[in-house]
């Protein structure tokens, strides 16, 4: 009977989170259309947003397809505005916890399991400096504390 | 007259002596005229501007600002062992002003093989581009090993062309990792740029000259869990194995010692095959540490059961009993000191 308690330890350990859902604000810094379909009508859009609410520079490029596409330009946002986005934050096979844009304002976002271009860049960055002379910057690749804080879903462990 | 000849010749020598060593007065006196030449000769020098060296520019003006930017494509064949992994990579430089002509960048912690694994995209006065393969080296720190965290050094001067010419300036808006940037393994932890005034010590005459020089850094950590599952659970089921032997009485005394003797083996050879794979280090290493709490616990168990030779059978109970509820706890505290010292 004293095992149990270990035993419960060691099961917490590959316990994971249950996923969990997010929204926040983002401004659109580049909106391209990819690929027109024969009726030059969008097939393949990518968006690149900026999390501005969030520490340091977060940048996501979120491709999406013609539904998508057509969706997002009948909101009438374009570059600089702010938009609402909906990210599901879920464990991944690959050993770690990822988020997922599932929505943009009121466009669903349905992901192509073979999409290998959407891709974000997680990065807080300072200024680096010798005896008072800056020689260059760091840029920190692993989600700070600060920025788990503040926008929790891009906490990976 | 014999004595004014003689004093002649000594007169002759001594002038010959004095022409002779002239030029070696000239090294010690560094003010001389003469020295200034010797100091030249056979190295051009300039006399106009800040610099002697003959890499120096005096005409060229305000040197030309150089925003460098770099996009890093992939590592490749890292080997901690060798200190050496292979980059892809672009580097640009767009100046402010004319670049001078036939600048190409040169890797000082490192070499490009071959020519074709520089390829120049684009060669305009005030913009380059190239894309390049090249095989740098990076010192290991494996204090921490095997939570450690590498750093993968790619740097790059202009060697003849220094700051009176060309100023590098690390662009942050330029600099990333492409976007399938992966390192089995490895997670990246930072990714740093800077650049700095390189000063060689003399390599030859007035060898005053300061060259840019452009570091990317990246910094990458391994991921724990592979460092958990290949230390210190393979560490810890050793030691737990050596353990189990201490719950046995006297009368299996046999079984007992050959619960912890066997496992000696195993992590000798367990300790082998981590160091194999690591560089030699003038300290220890996380895994060393873990592995000498692992053979002082061992040495502990045998010891336990070697009690039962040394002492008088009337007091073979209580080694047992001491054996019992001592031995663990011990074996559990020198495991932790492995593992957090």
């Amino acid at each position: 009977m004293k095992i149990i308690p270990y035993l419960l330890i060691l099961l917490a350990l590959f316990c994971k989170e249950s996923e969990k859902l997010y929204e926040t604000n983002v401004q659109i810094t580049r909106k391209d259309v990819v690929v027109y379909d024969n009726d030059k009508k969008p097939m393949v859009m990518d968006l690149e947003i900026n999390y501005k609410d969030c520490p340091g520079n977060q940048v996501e490029v979120i491709r999406g397809g013609k539904e998508f596409a057509n969706c997002i330009n009948s909101t009438g946002k374009s570059l600089g505005d702010k938009i609402h986005i909906d990210i599901k934050w879920e464990w991944s096979d690959s050993g770690y916890y990822k988020w997922t844009v599932i929505k943009v304002d009121s466009c669903e976002r349905v992901i192509d399991p073979f999409d290998g271009v959407s891709f974000d860049l997680v990065e807080e960055c300072e200024d680096y400096f010798v005896y008072g002379n800056q020689i260059g910057f760091v840029c920190k690749k692993i989600p700070t504390d600060s920025l788990i804080k503040s926008c929790p879903w891009f906490r990976k462990k | 007259m014999l004595c004014i000849s003689k004093r002649c010749n000594y007169v002759f020598y001594l002038l010959i002596l004095l022409i002779y060593s002239f030029p070696f007065f000239g090294l010690v006196c560094e003010d001389t005229p003469i020295n200034s030449e010797l100091k030249s000769s056979g190295v051009p020098v300039h006399k106009a501007g800040k610099y002697l060296s003959p890499f120096a520019n005096p005409d060229y003006g305000e040197p030309a600002k150089v925003r460098v930017g770099f996009l890093l494509k992939s590592i490749s064949s890292y080997s901690i062992k060798e200190a050496k992994f292979s980059a892809d990579f672009y580097i640009s430089y767009t100046s402010d002003k004319p670049m001078p002509p036939n600048i190409i960048p040169h890797i000082t912690n490192g070499y490009i093989e071959e020519d074709i694994h520089v390829k120049i995209i684009a060669d305009q006065p005030t913009f380059k581009l190239w894309k390049i393969h090249a095989t740098c080296y990076s010192n290991p720190d494996l204090r921490k090993y095997p939570f450690d965290t590498q750093e993968l050094r790619i740097e790059i001067e202009e060697d003849d062309a220094g700051i009176d010419q060309i100023v590098f300036i690390a662009d942050p808006k330029n600099t990333n990792m492409d976007v399938d940037f992966f390192m089995p393994g490895w997670e990246v932890n930072y990714l740093e740029s800077r650049t700095i005034r390189h000063y060689y010590p003399d390599r030859f005459d007035n060898d005053d000259l300061y060259y840019p020089r452009y570091v990317f850094r990246l910094g990458i950590k391994r991921y724990a869990s592979n460092a958990l599952f290949t230390v210190y659970f393979p560490a810890f089921v050793i030691m737990f194995v050596s353990l189990s032997g201490i719950w046995l009485n006297k009368e299996h005394l046999d079984t007992r010692i050959n619960s912890s003797a066997p496992m000696l083996a195993a992590a000798v050879l367990f300790h082998y095959t981590i160091v194999q794979e690591l560089p030699s280090t003038a300290y220890l290493t996380g895994a060393d540490k873990i592995m000498i709490a692992v053979y002082c616990g061992l040495m502990l168990n045998l010891l336990a059961s070697w009690c039962f030779f040394f002492f008088d059978e009337k007091y073979h109970y209580r080694i047992y009993i001491l054996g019992k509820y001592i031995v663990p706890p011990l074996n559990a505290i020198l495991f932790l000191l492995g593992a957090l010292l």
